[in-house]
């Protein structure tokens, strides 16, 4: 359904100044190659499938949806939606394929402020072509999901920040593109609004066999939604299930993550030869550690913690946002 | 069936902007406040204004003739103006790039109401002069060509300026404000080109505004036929076809250009 080969996406560098010589070579012929935003992406989406593009700012997560909506032209590979380069056979998918780029509450000024919620939504199906009678029941079944019904009739002006984000989310359930890609969808969304997007979301997906690509930086979201992840930045890093990372990185690095609270100060040496590593923090008159410690060495490390006066202690299961962590900190480059 | 469906995008744009322009009452209150003041203030104007000119030659019989019939002809030639830069620098491209609507429906939906709200006030103004100001209006389809083609050579224009801000990313847009300040310089659209001083004379001939005043006035003031004002036509419609060529090569340019380099729709 989708695929990424070999895509890159080089920048020039920014101007430096009016008299920048290079920068007027850029603009009249081919620009230079200086600034990696995407290296060498390759990875496959199925059809009906949620995959998380999960990156750190500037991993190059706006380049690859850019490149998706054809509004970036890659330097080397290609990106096929159904079967169709998105930028060179653009006109093959237009309609197929929706976006809700992220910090963006109002689909770039295309909501009306002083217009109904249901006039707007009316307008944007028209755009896109579903007839009448049938984006009357959309509209409807999408605001009863987001539980936005009460707010059919007001103007999208009077809507708090979150609803406007809801209403922004009701689009794909309306338009049902064939892919659907969200950069960042809940950045601006609390935790209860957050789940009914999500639901919206997995409704889409389940429903309407929509395949649909995520980019975020909550990996509780990603590990929630996603069938399959790549953790990347600007290169591929890491792909798989949420879980089978999860196991994979475990085995090869963490087996059990240890949240202890001591009263009073530990020498975080006395870890040394028992644990991976440790970070500390002391607050009151506490300390708290963080001791990531392999399997074989556990009994070791509770051992020395008996010898301290600990007021608690928790067994943390590793997550997504700790394979997240470690990987883009440098370390495991290898599991890919 | 394409053309119903995009004629019906169209119509939605018209239908959306519509209402969001008569939820703003008062604004609409203080526009047609301020539009009763423009026409008093230049009706008293141009007829108390002498000017040492042939007036006549332009084929209107006086002055405030020649301004007034000048000013609806430079409002309604340059409506287009600025349109395609705003559409595509604008925010809402990106999400309009990929709908299964043309572009050429969007663009003209999105500008439609603003075109047809404009050209309905020209011709309340123009209504306005001629029953109370004495103004004498000639309709033929001399003048719909020449309007015509004076819109087709302000788009083309558009197009190229559109090329340049678009690859540029440039938030000024320096090709169409020296063209317009130009065109009410040296055009002839307030007095007559050889009321200019000798060296700016030469502008005024190269300038295309000029000639589509010139003609605009003829068929509009003077009742020129179409075949009367062919030669000059001509020319014009010669121009705007290159103009055209021109304006789509650097557009298109621009327009790559921009997703080499990452610009356009900027988020």
């Amino acid at each position: 359904m989708i695929e990424s080969v070999g895509l890159s996406k080089f920048y020039p560098s920014p101007i430096k100044g009016p008299f920048d010589v290079k920068s007027l070579r850029d603009f009249l012929g081919k620009p230079r190659e200086e600034i990696p935003a995407l290296i060498d992406l390759n990875f496959k989406v199925k059809e009906s499938e949620i995959f998380g593009l999960l990156g750190p700012n500037g991993a190059g997560k706006t380049t690859f949806c850019k490149i998706a909506n054809a509004l970036v032209i890659p330097t080397r590979g290609n990106l096929y939606i159904s079967g169709y380069d998105s930028v060179k056979e653009h006109d093959k998918i237009k309609g197929k394929i929706f976006t809700i780029f992220g910090g963006e509450r109002d689909l770039f000024g295309l909501f009306q402020w002083r217009v109904s919620v249901e006039k707007n939504l009316r307008f944007i199906s028209e755009l896109w072509r579903i007839p009448k009678i049938e984006a009357e029941k959309r509209i409807n079944y999408a605001l009863e999901l987001l539980n936005l019904k009460d707010k059919k009739n007001e103007w999208y002006q009077k809507l708090s920040a979150g609803m406007r984000q809801k209403v922004y989310l009701a689009l794909p359930l309306i338009l049902q593109p064939e892919v659907l890609i969200l950069d960042e969808p809940t950045v601006y969304i609390d935790v209860f609004t957050r789940r009914e997007a999500w639901d919206a979301i997995l409704e889409l997906s389940r429903e309407f066999g929509t395949t649909i690509i995520l980019t975020t930086h909550n990996l509780n979201e990603a590990e929630m939604l996603c069938d399959r992840v790549l953790i990347f930045n600007k290169k591929k890093i890491a792909e798989g299930k949420p879980k089978e990372l999860i196991e994979k990185f475990q085995t090869l690095k963490i087996e059990r993550k240890l949240l202890v609270k001591i009263k009073g100060k530990i020498n975080v040496e006395e870890f040394e030869k028992t644990a991976e590593k440790v970070n500390t923090y002391t607050q009151n008159g506490y300390t708290y550690l963080e001791i990531y410690v392999r399997r074989d060495y556990l009994k070791d490390v509770l051992t020395i913690l008996t010898n301290h006066n600990v007021t608690d202690i928790q067994n943390k299961t590793t997550t997504l946002e700790d394979i997240f962590k470690e990987l883009l900190g440098g370390e495991n480059e290898n599991l890919a | 069936m394409r053309i119903w469906h995009e004629l019906k995008i169209i119509r939605a744009f018209i239908s959306v902007q519509k209402e969001v322009f008569f939820s703003r009452r008062f604004d609409l209150l203080l526009q047609f406040i301020g539009l009763g003041l423009n026409i008093i203030f230049i009706g008293i104007f141009a007829k108390l204004i002498t000017i040492n000119a042939n007036i006549s030659q332009y084929g209107t019989p006086n002055y405030l003739d020649y301004l007034l019939i000048g000013s609806i002809v430079h409002n309604l030639v340059f409506l287009p103006r600025g349109s395609i830069s705003s559409f595509v620098l604008g925010r809402v491209f990106p999400i309009l790039y990929n709908s299964p609507a043309s572009l050429t429906a969007i663009f003209i939906g999105i500008n439609a109401w603003r075109i047809l709200w404009n050209v309905g006030l020209t011709l309340i103004i123009t209504t306005i002069y001629v029953l109370f100001f004495g103004l004498t209006i000639h309709l033929n389809l001399g003048v719909v060509i020449v309007i015509l083609s004076g819109v087709l050579l302000i788009f083309a224009l558009d197009l190229f300026s559109a090329g340049f801000r678009i690859a540029t990313k440039a938030t000024q847009d320096p090709l169409n404000w020296f063209f317009n300040i130009t065109a009410q310089l040296v055009s002839g659209l307030y007095f007559p080109p050889e009321a200019l001083p000798w060296w700016l004379q030469p502008l005024s001939k190269i300038h295309p505004e000029t000639y589509i005043l010139q003609m605009g006035r003829l068929t509009m003031g003077g009742g020129y036929s179409l075949g009367q004002i062919l030669p000059s036509l001509r020319d014009m419609l010669i121009i705007t076809g290159v103009m055209l060529l021109f304006g789509y090569s650097m557009f298109v340019w621009g327009f790559n250009k921009a997703r080499e380099l990452g610009t356009l729709g900027h988020m």
